[in-house]
């Protein structure tokens, strides 16, 4: 398997992996492009002893750990709210927006070695197993970092205002 | 393991969850063609999938592009778009050159043994380079033939601007909680000396704390509808303002005293949940009671 098949096959995929693992929108073309220069520069040794999107994953999680390290350098977070164009105006019906905001600022709110299991699990649909080989952690692992995501999650729910939040799901209406 | 729907997860919990399966990001359109164009100039792209290693590890960015330029045709139609493009915007790629990106290999390398954990030390961040900031734990790119050692911790700062390889996406508004970026050589190939950047920044953050305080003192006087109109001509005039947040919570405000309630508590409610900590959340949160 050459290096632009690669690209061509898996760039989508690398590109939702790293956005759901919290690089901002703004960082993803360069995450991605670190994702790939590792690629091409190990591809060689990459030998297929795993399978291809296994050795992506781990890269992808690699880079946004370091992502999140030097945000975190720079006092900013991978979540940091400028992300988002403060002169929105929402129309009635667009509440989802602020909902999809709380999400979003949960889910960054957790570990990113919880949140890659999370993701995985929740939001991609693999099975536990599945997880376990695309990240490369034992299965216990898998089990112990879900459980303590989702306790994670439910409780910064808890903190950022689930009161907003139900409030939001409703439309607006008191 | 079940799914967490399956598990006692709130109907709260899995709204949001279904949320984040439907937000997945796709690439802009356009987004795959350019990183793999700045891919082509960053490694030496030339026929497809084969890359001279150690290629531009020291080259001027003329050179690199040259190089990159002339393995068009040569490599796939991807790669052949992607450099097309490139030749078309003219860009000026500096920076994140191949001595950063050995020291990133270096950090991943362990990727396809079996290492799966997360990495404890800290990778290399050949971007930060700019600040001058010390890079702990990477490893020292290779001298290639030809190449003068830098000093290290500012080896592409003595060298050029870094670069910025990014798709054009829009830059959203950006508070001064944040500190100020530094220069970079954008993909649009548009590089503005740093002076008159923080000139710009400076005259820009000038005009917006004006018309802030304006907007301000006409709520204040009970003048709603003109503070608004202060503020969208604001927001009209610098589409990426530096006190985004600052606009964003007195637009709330004086949405709120205009009459346009719910507009406003939708605006809150998104404003607390992105920004929890801000010292602008409390009042901000009176709407919302």
């Amino acid at each position: 398997m050459n290096f632009e098949r690669i690209y061509q096959e898996h760039f989508r995929q690398v590109w939702r992996f790293l956005a759901r693992l919290g690089v901002p929108e703004r960082d993803l073309p360069d995450a991605a492009q670190d994702v790939f220069v590792v690629v091409h520069r190990k591809l060689q040794e990459f030998e297929g002893r795993s399978r291809i999107e296994t050795w992506l994953y781990g890269i992808c999680v690699r880079v946004a750990s370091d992502r999140r390290r030097r945000a975190s350098q720079r006092w900013e977070s991978l979540e940091h709210p400028d992300e988002q164009p403060s002169g929105v105006t929402l129309e009635p019906g667009d509440e989802r927006l602020g909902l999809r905001a709380l999400a979003e600022r949960i889910l960054g709110s957790l570990p990113l070695e919880q949140r890659a299991v999370f993701v995985c699990f929740e939001l991609e649909g693999l099975s536990s197993q599945e997880v376990a080989e695309r990240l490369q952690i034992p299965l216990g692992t898998v089990h112990s970092r879900l459980r303590l995501a989702r306790a994670g999650f439910r409780k910064e729910l808890a903190r950022l205002g689930a009161r907003e939040a139900r409030w939001l799901r409703a439309g607006g209406q008191d | 393991m079940r799914p967490w729907q399956d598990e006692g997860a709130s109907d709260l919990e899995q709204q949001l969850l279904e949320m984040l399966r439907e937000d997945a990001a796709e690439p802009p359109p356009g987004a795959e063609e350019q990183v793999l164009g700045a891919l082509s100039l960053q490694l030496g792209l030339g026929a497809a999938g084969s890359v001279a290693r150690g290629a531009g590890t020291a080259e001027a960015p003329s050179a690199v592009a040259g190089k990159a330029a002339g393995a068009a045709g040569v490599a796939g139609s991807a790669t052949g778009a992607a450099l097309q493009l490139t030749s078309v915007l003219k860009l000026t790629l500096v920076g994140l050159l191949l001595g950063g990106a050995t020291a990133a290999v270096s950090h991943y390398a362990s990727l396809d043994s079996g290492g799966g954990e997360l990495p404890r030390s800290v990778a290399s961040s050949y971007r930060e380079d700019m600040k001058g900031a010390p890079t702990k734990g990477t490893a020292p790119a290779p001298v290639e033939p030809g190449e003068v050692r830098e000093p290290s911790g500012s080896a592409l700062q003595q060298r050029r601007p870094r670069s910025e390889v990014s798709v054009a996406l829009p830059r959203p508004s950006v508070s001064t909680d944040a500190p100020p970026e530094p220069s970079v050589a954008r993909f649009e190939g548009v590089v503005e000396p740093q002076g008159q950047q923080v000139a710009a920044r400076r005259s820009q953050l000038e005009a917006e704390r004006t018309v802030l305080a304006a907007a301000r003192r006409s709520l204040q006087g009970g003048d709603a509808a003109g503070s608004l109109r202060l503020l969208t001509e604001l927001n009209r005039r610098f589409p990426r303002l530096l006190l985004g947040q600052e606009h964003e919570a007195l637009s709330i405000r004086a949405l709120a005293a205009s009459g346009a309630r719910a507009q406003a508590r939708a605006r809150a409610a998104r404003f607390v949940a992105l920004y929890p900590t801000s010292p602008l959340t409390p009042g901000v949160r009176e709407v919302l009671r």
